[in-house]
């Protein structure tokens, strides 16, 4: 899902369907309030619910939640920063972790940091850079 | 862009149930491609 964030940055609108898709269940209250939006993050799948790591990962959620318009870039944003300051391995940026306890899972010294520009990316070219090479 | 749009339907099939499917999916078969089976789980 994460790299359809591309689709959205050249402007070709082939993924529209999926990404409308995964927008509205990601921030369906009904559905996601206690399925995908935890309290460190958001689960990356179902699997996650099950999955005693729990596993969630802000590079991945990023590019996610650019593609879903500015409520849900604050939904994960005010989690990322929960976790970062609340995460009992005071391991602040990492790569997997647990989205239920905020503890660090598995990676050491891998940081992802490209997620921080998803959205930066979508508002420098809101209609996608094919716009801009075909002057509109 | 044509074919493009062919595959973009064909993958938008094939991830049914977005992330919150990840689990009921078959992953056994998709195109004997390492990215491709992990860009429909995630």
């Amino acid at each position: 899902m994460y790299c359809i964030h591309r689709d959205r940055v050249f402007g070709f609108k082939l993924f529209d369907a999926a990404i409308e898709r995964e927008c509205t269940m990601i921030m369906a209250q009904d559905y996601s309030a206690n399925r995908i939006r935890q309290k460190f993050g958001w689960f990356l799948d179902d699997r996650s619910e099950t999955d005693k790591r729990h596993l969630t990962n802000a590079g991945w959620s990023e590019w996610t939640a650019a593609m879903c318009g500015q409520t849900a870039v604050d939904d994960l944003y005010s989690r990322i920063l929960t976790f970062s300051e609340q995460t009992p391995d005071r391991w602040a940026l990492t790569d997997y972790a647990n989205a239920v306890t905020g503890a660090r899972v598995g990676f050491e010294g891998r940081a992802q940091m490209g997620g921080f520009g998803a959205t930066v990316l979508l508002k420098m070219f809101p209609k996608g850079l094919l716009h801009i090479h075909n002057n509109e | 862009m044509a074919t493009a749009h062919k595959y973009a339907m064909e993958w938008t099939k094939l991830s049914a149930g977005g992330r919150g499917g990840a689990s009921k999916r078959d992953y056994g078969d998709i195109g004997k491609s390492w990215s491709q089976k992990y860009n429909l789980i995630w």
